[in-house]
């Protein structure tokens, strides 16, 4: 990246999360170090002075003593051979016009002498060409203007305020370099991966829906992101293609019908033959109307099962005897038909909780199915009597709601289409429905957490309408309550 | 027989009209809830129609208040929305029947009908006849021409919906929503082959049938001699 490019950079990166938090960071920890220096320093020093004093102290109290002892030649010597023995105490005794008299140090500012006490100057040895140095003494005035300084050096103290110092200072720049290079490595990978983000974002935006939020394999949270967000953009793609193919087959399925309507009336219309005529056209043209609005209710049901959630009208039922109802209504259809409808229920007492005409429509669309297809002649020919079974088994958390034919059944390959909308196998084109019977019962199905599958039947076909009994307390108490058994009796 | 009719679209509240008034209804059109709430509550009417969706008031909350004010007059309820939650939701509010759109007028004229045998006094009424048919609703018993008549209960209950409607035009979907609690439409006619094995039963071998199909609408059961 070019520097030009950096710096265009600088606004967004200091916006960025990361680096606000490493400003943050950074901060705190300076504040913290900016304590601890303080404390050490203090103590330090605090520790080094003492030392000085105590030793000065000392070497003066011995030093007066001497000379409280035997007066200016006592001390003399004393200092004499303080000087000559000692590598650190300093001593200066000098008359009263600060002449020297006994030491080891060089004549010292005349203005040091107004202080007495303890006190802090730069000072050089006897003899010595040294720069001057730092150094803690005592001055005094002795009886017969005499001045003695006796004294420590501090030099190395102060540079090891110096080193210390310098040490925090680079430690200050060390820790704001490292923390703002530090802020901006990460700021920019975290702007990287959502920069990613934000214009597939956009490209999906702009009707890319095959875009996806690239995964960089290093399962960090921010690769959990993507991938829970590309599942999302996977399941509104199918959602947008599943949505395409509907309106492109309601587009096919409601107008062919409105196409059949018009084309009627307008012939009934063009012919004006007899009033007979003209009735008949009229009554097939509601024959048309009502077909439409069929195929309009289903895609409507189908539409707000598959939008909805399991809604309040879910109460408990008891499936065999919601079999037997059914069956009881189409019985005397199929006797007509010379079809047998037979009922087999594993147990008579199998509860569930569910929307009752939801499951009495999927139902009936199944046995309506099964009706038109028994009746059928089989492929290979032969006689046979045609029959419906409707069975109920009991799965534990499941039922499953069994409806067979014998006629003739549908090949394996075409199982999974034809419980999609409007899929209508060629052969059955000839008989009525709108294609959405199956639909319907799939989407009743998952609204009760359920499937649909077709199986071989040998001949024929069977439905296997799996519900969840989704029963949530004292099952057994529904189940013996004879009021629970649906309630139209 | 008074009905009001409150819908706003103006071209099927004429049809409506126009196919009671051929049915020898006297009717009146509301254009809004509210103008339908003054007209309900400053005369009396036989049934009211009310479209669930209307401008400034909508259906259900007039039913709901003219419910509050007392108001039995007994209410049939149009709706675009046709799934049994609206259906549950328009019969919670105090309406007596509910008709999905687009429905066809034989239908609604049927109900209208139907509804305005519904009365206070209709629970008292332990026998039905029509001509020499006797149904008993106490005894369960059914008899013609003094003959006892076995019914299954589902053929009883069928036919005690027909004559308590005698004379009036019953649909296939009245007769599976009242019969048989059902609310979708069969592809395959069952209802016709359940009539045909109670006509079999009610009307075979007696010289003159009871039950009659009336084409394109449904069933009606009636004495022709009265």
């Amino acid at each position: 990246m070019s520097v030009a490019n950096f710096v265009k950079l600088i606004p967004r990166l200091v916006l960025a999360t990361p680096f606000r938090l490493f400003a943050v960071y950074v901060s705190l920890f300076c504040v913290a170090v900016a304590i601890v220096f303080m404390y050490v320093n203090i103590a330090m020093q605090g520790f080094l002075a003492q030392e000085a004093e105590s030793a000065v102290q000392s070497d003066f109290d011995f030093l007066a003593a001497r000379y409280n002892e035997g007066g200016q030649g006592m001390l003399g010597q004393a200092i004499g051979e303080r000087s000559a023995a000692s590598n650190n105490g300093l001593y200066l005794l000098t008359d009263a016009n600060g002449r020297w008299l006994a030491g080891n140090l060089e004549a010292v500012a005349a203005d040091l002498w107004a202080t007495q006490g303890a006190a802090q100057f730069a000072y050089r040895k006897r003899g010595s060409d040294a720069r001057q140095r730092q150094a803690f003494g005592i001055v005094t005035r002795l009886p017969n203007d005499l001045h003695l300084i006796v004294a420590r050096d501090i030099e190395n103290q102060e540079m090891l305020k110096r080193v210390l110092r310098n040490a925090f200072l680079l430690g200050y720049a060390l820790i704001i370099g490292i923390g703002a290079a530090g802020a901006v490595i990460v700021s920019r990978r975290m702007m990287r991966r959502v920069d990613e983000a934000s214009s597939t974002a956009r490209a999906i935006m702009q009707g890319n829906l095959a875009q996806r939020i690239p995964v960089t394999g290093r399962a960090d949270e921010f690769d959990r992101l993507s991938e829970n967000l590309n599942a999302m953009l996977d399941r509104i793609q199918d959602l947008m293609v599943g949505l395409k193919n509907v309106s492109d087959n309601i587009a096919h399925d409601l107008k062919t019908p409105l196409h059949r309507l018009r084309t009627r009336a307008e012939r009934a219309l063009q012919s004006s033959s007899s009033p007979e005529k003209l009735s008949e056209a009229l009554g097939s043209v509601i024959e048309e109307a009502d077909t439409l609005i069929q195929t309009f209710d289903a895609l409507l049901s189908i539409a707000r099962l598959e939008a909805g959630s399991r809604s309040e009208s879910f109460g408990p039922l008891n499936v065999c005897a919601l079999l037997n109802d059914v069956a009881e209504l189409y019985e005397p259809a199929a006797e007509e038909q010379g079809l047998s409808l037979t009922t087999t229920c594993a147990s008579n007492s199998i509860m569930m909780a569910g929307e009752k005409h939801l499951i009495v429509q999927a139902v009936a669309n199944l046995l309506d199915n099964a009706m038109k297809y028994a009746i059928q002649p089989a492929p290979e020919g032969g006689a046979k009597h045609p029959a419906v079974e409707l069975g109920l088994e009991d799965r534990g958390d499941f039922i499953d709601i069994l409806v067979s034919d014998n006629g003739p059944g549908i090949p394996e390959a075409d199982r999974e289409r034809v419980l999609q909308r409007f899929v209508r196998l060629q052969p059955s084109r000839s008989i009525p429905g709108s294609g959405l019977g199956l639909s319907l019962v799939a989407a009743v199905a998952r609204l009760h957490e359920g499937s649909v599958s077709l199986e071989d039947n040998e001949p024929g076909l069977r439905v296997r309408l799996r519900l969840k009994k989704n029963l949530v307390a004292a099952p057994h108490n529904a189940a013996d309550d004879p009021l629970m058994v649906t309630h139209a009796a | 027989m008074r009905v009001l009719i409150v819908e706003d679209d103006r071209t099927a509240a004429d049809f409506l009209a126009k196919a009671l008034g051929e049915a020898g209804f006297q009717t009146e059109i509301a254009g809004d809830g509210e103008a339908a709430f003054d007209s309900a509550t400053s005369s009396k009417f036989d049934v009211l129609i009310v479209d669930r969706m209307l401008p400034k008031l909508d259906g259900l909350t007039l039913v709901e208040r003219l419910r509050e004010r007392g108001d039995t007059t007994p209410v049939l309820i149009l709706s675009a929305l046709g799934a049994v939650d609206d259906r549950v939701k328009g019969l919670r509010s105090g309406g007596d029947d509910y008709l999905p759109k687009p429905y066809s007028l034989v239908e609604l004229v049927a109900r209208v009908e139907a509804l305005t045998r519904r009365g206070p006094t209709e629970r008292a009424v332990t026998t039905y006849a029509v001509g020499d048919l006797v149904l008993d609703r106490l005894s369960h018993k059914v008899s013609r021409g003094g003959e006892t008549i076995v019914l299954q209960p589902r053929e009883y209950r069928l036919l005690e919906y027909l004559m308590k409607h005698a004379g009036q035009v019953v649909t296939r979907t009245m007769l599976l929503e009242n019969v048989w609690d059902y609310h979708f439409d069969p592809q395959t006619n069952v209802i016709d082959v359940h009539i045909s094995r109670l006509r079999s039963k009610i009307d075979k071998g007696q010289g003159k049938p009871l039950l009659e199909t009336v084409r394109g609408a449904g069933y009606m059961i009636r004495d022709e001699r009265r």
